[in-house]
């Protein structure tokens, strides 16, 4: 297995994946940062030159600062998993595992050594975003404040691990790209739909974005103890029916 | 000697399409066995069942006596594959990728430098330092042979390894096949005879999903049942006098040429009985030719005149 570990990686650098991935992380890590120092700055230039037009505040706060935090990380995240929803329908698509799985490689092999491999980019690029914007809000604001940081970061990376499963298990039967992308999508809608009922919305995987709440004390980590254990129990699931349906897969 | 690979029964059907209908065959141990077809008849999908790549609706298959299954096979262990069109990981060099089949295929850590640098000899690509995005097809071919025989397979598949060669390519790949032929049986389907008749021991033909002719390559000679034979008449009167006492005599159009008749599937007594009336009743001619059968004619005849369902088994092969 570490050999296709190690292919998997060097074609994550040379496909520059992992450098697409490490820019935007960065950029959207100082993006976040520079977003919640300037907008109070910005309303208050709108507002001098539009009378009757108020705001009540005029300067930023740690938690602008970590809500943008949250909401930024989605984009690295979607460009994550449209980057590998191709990893293995272009192996089926132009028949390169074929030389490998008749040599001896297994199945399992690939499909963990894949899934692996795209974990490792995704924690390192979210301990880069992290470590980047930790780093400049204490800088400007000052992080004492901030309450269960480690779960609040934590249950995002989770929820980044979780579409990442399920992109695993659609690709391990899907035929194209597209079909993988449609059904990470389709789970993705089937959440947010589901989310609009008050009393279900927190027991969702999606829930597990809600980190900003947590660090700031409005909630406690055991309300999110439903949506953990169900992601959870859905990561094992969606990565043991990948293996199982690769290994039936017509390369 | 043992059977390095045994086909038996193999049926396989996409949608409604039957592509195998009971396939059986045998490749015994040290032979290179050439699998004839047109261009889907099946022999891919063969392959392919063989590799536990497809999964049969009936059949068994077994390498070296142990039995394939789809999937993961153990079977593959002791196979080398070269698909029909063999696609890389085109970031890597050609020894970057040699180095990942190496480990996978379990080629002991202090062998794999030396086995690499010795295939990559074999296959004209020693001197090849670029990725492997900018080989031609022929290229790519030559690394499929390599990464094929690396691990020193006891049976190699190849899939049409000489279609997309130019001549000198094709020489070097038979050349290669020939010369494995003494660690490993090889089994390679092809639609180019020449080459069957050059390497092979045994072939056999598929044809419509079925084996239509399979035995050693002198029995599929011996089969060969006659020669057609070309008498090119000087005039028109003559040609029919010939036709008229040899019932068997067609005209054969030939382009540029008129009043010439041949003889199908003639015997040698034939055309020395044919030379003799000519010679007794004086019968101008401008030449008389006996065309050798090749394996070409004997596939054409078999894949043209056998019904649906029939097998011709030259021997127990």
């Amino acid at each position: 297995m570490s050999a296709f570990f190690r292919k998997e990686m060097t074609e994550h650098m040379r496909r520059k994946r992992i450098f697409v991935m490490g820019i935007l992380f960065l950029l959207f890590a100082v993006l976040g940062v520079v977003t919640a120092k300037l907008t109070p700055l910005l309303l208050e230039m709108v507002a001098d030159q539009m009378p009757g037009f108020a705001i009540d505040k005029t300067e930023s706060d740690i938690w602008d600062a970590w809500g943008q935090y949250f909401k930024n990380i989605d984009i690295p995240l979607i460009v994550f998993l449209i980057l590998w929803s191709g990893s293995f329908t272009t192996e089926y698509q132009k028949h390169t595992l074929i030389p490998l799985v008749t040599k001896g490689l297994s199945r399992t092999s690939i499909f963990v050594s894949k899934m692996l491999s795209a974990a490792l980019v995704w924690t390192a690029g979210y301990i880069l975003y992290f470590g980047v914007f930790y780093f400049y809000s204490d800088f400007y604001w000052g992080n004492g404040d901030l309450k269960h940081v480690a779960i609040s970061v934590g249950m995002y990376w989770l929820y980044g691990l979780w579409l990442l499963a399920i992109l695993g298990l659609f690709s391990s039967f899907a035929e194209t790209t597209m079909q993988v992308l449609l059904g990470v999508g389709g789970v993705f809608f089937l959440c947010s739909f589901v989310e609009f009922v008050p009393k279900l919305a927190p027991k969702l995987p999606t829930a597990l974005t809600g980190g900003l709440g947590l660090m700031q004390g409005g909630s406690v980590p055991s309300d999110f103890t439903v949506p953990f254990v169900i992601v959870i129990v859905s990561i094992v699931l969606c990565t043991a029916g990948g293996i199982a349906l690769i290994q039936k897969k017509q390369l | 000697m043992s059977n390095a690979l045994q086909v038996e029964g193999l049926k396989k059907r996409f949608g409604t399409k039957e592509v195998l209908k009971g396939v059986s065959f045998s490749v015994p141990e040290n032979s290179v066995f050439g699998f004839i077809g047109q261009n889907g008849a099946g022999k891919t999908t063969t392959m392919k069942t063989i590799l536990g790549l497809l999964q049969q609706d009936e059949g068994v298959i077994t390498v070296f006596g142990e039995k394939v299954t789809y999937g993961n096979t153990k079977t593959n262990r002791m196979v080398g594959y070269l698909p029909d069109v063999p696609e890389f990981y085109d970031y890597m060099t050609t020894r970057e990728y040699l180095r990942l089949c190496a480990e996978i295929a379990g080629v002991p850590a202090g062998e794999r430098k030396e086995r690499i640098e010795e295939m990559l000899k074999m296959v004209g690509l020693a001197d090849e330092k670029h990725r492997i995005k900018g080989f031609s097809r022929g290229m790519k071919q030559r690394l499929g042979i390599a990464q094929a025989l690396l691990h020193k397979p006891k049976l190699l598949i190849c899939d049409e390894p000489t279609s997309a060669l130019d001549p000198t390519g094709r020489k070097e790949i038979l050349d290669a096949l020939q010369a494995a032929k003494v660690q490993t049986t090889v089994l390679f389907s092809t639609h180019i005879l020449s080459d069957v008749e050059r390497i092979c021991d045994r072939a056999a033909i598929l044809h419509n999903g079925e084996i239509v002719l399979t035995g050693t390559m002198e029995e599929l000679h011996a089969r060969k049942n006659g020669n057609d034979f070309l008498v090119s008449a000087s005039g028109r009167g003559e040609m029919e006098a010939l036709q008229a006492h040899f019932p068997k005599f067609e005209e054969a159009e030939i382009v540029g040429q008129e009043n010439v008749l041949r003889w199908r599937k003639g015997s040698r007594e034939d055309f020395r009985q044919v030379l003799s009336y000519i010679a007794d009743r004086d019968i101008a001619i401008r030449g008389a030719e006996w065309a050798e059968a090749t394996l070409e004619d004997l596939f054409l005849s078999v894949t043209k005149e056998t019904p649906s369902g029939t097998e011709t088994e030259v021997s127990g092969v």
